[in-house]
């Protein structure tokens, strides 16, 4: 379960990658292998 | 396999220091709203995603008569941003105040449209290099740059780097620190608000002149890349405000499907609007 802490600024990128993840896109504004 | 989008990373971020005082400067907006236009259908405030709106070229256009520019083409946080008052993404009337502050020469007599793309690649080649040449007509010193949704952060963090290359400062009034921290840029002044408010809080000139007013000293104050100040602006509506955008945990299973087929329509959509203005 993602938990957010309020106070901390949103992690978009994370957010942005739940959300089209779970929308059933894997290629479409993911996050993808850190360099 | 596809593979995933990978959001740009800048390995060294160029800074220009402002090359003349901070008084004398002439100083642009670069904005990713678009220009009013009633033939384009309901543009808001409150409308629904529009992508008639949206714009696929750089522009530069006059800051008189006031401009109306609105963001419904763009992906800002609709459930917290009503998108009301329009100098809450789009500075100028409170950079205008500034010039007669005494605290900035000029603004200058046009601002300047960048285009929200997710391809880097027409970013930094095609929409970028043209901002910096409509800039340079302008012979602006500086330049205050505000995004809207998560990749106008990436489009406006990417013009950033190409504009202090020109010797032209910037300093980005931006909602979505990671996501600008991550391709970096020379001067950032985070507003922690729902995308859409990067210039201040609605309806609140206060708030919106102390933004223009912390940006403008970052311009001076800044000595190196990847500075970041964040204002004292907090939300004025819920205080659980950052739950929502994109919450993928917040959804049901029917509103997933629901969504899922509509973004699938957005981009078919997307599709037409591209090919109808390519073939122009």
């Amino acid at each position: 379960m993602m938990t957010d802490d309020l106070a901390a600024p949103l992690n978009y990128l994370e957010r942005i990658k739940s959300y089209y993840l779970g929308l059933g896109y894997e290629k479409a504004l993911c996050l993808g292998t850190a360099r | 396999m596809k593979k995933p989008y990978v959001w740009a990373q800048l390995d060294e971020v160029p800074f220009t220091p402002l090359t003349k005082p901070l008084a004398a400067a002439r100083v642009g907006i670069v904005t990713t709203a678009s220009p009013y236009d009633p033939a384009n259908g309901d543009q808001g405030p409150g409308a629904a995603y529009n992508g008639k709106s949206k714009f696929f070229q750089c522009f530069a256009a006059p800051i008189e008569p006031f401009p109306d520019v609105r963001i419904a083409h763009i992906a800002y946080d609709r459930t917290h941003t009503t998108a009301s008052d329009m100098a809450s993404y789009f500075p100028l009337a409170a950079m205008l105040r500034q010039v007669e502050a005494g605290k900035i020469g000029s603004v200058s007599p046009h601002y300047y449209g960048l285009p929200t793309n997710r391809s880097q690649r027409v970013t930094t080649e095609i929409d970028c290099p043209k901002l910096v040449s409509l800039c340079q007509q302008d012979a602006v010193d500086a330049v205050v740059l505000v995004p809207n949704c998560p990749v106008c952060h990436q489009s406006v963090a990417l013009a950033a780097s190409q504009l202090e290359k020109a010797g032209i400062a910037t300093v980005v009034l931006g909602c979505a620190k990671d996501i600008i921290e991550h391709v970096g840029v020379p001067r950032l002044l985070f507003n922690d608000l729902p995308l859409g408010n990067a210039a201040g809080l609605p309806h609140d000139t206060g708030a919106q002149d102390l933004v223009a007013s912390l940006a403008l000293d970052l311009l001076v104050e800044a000595s190196a890349p990847h500075t970041t100040v964040q204002s004292p602006l907090t939300w004025s509506g819920a205080a659980d405000w950052k739950q929502d955008y994109s919450n993928i945990e917040r959804l049901s299973e029917e509103e997933i499907a629901r969504l899922r087929a509509e973004f699938d329509a957005v981009k078919k959509d997307a599709k037409k609007i591209k090919e109808a203005v390519k073939a122009d």
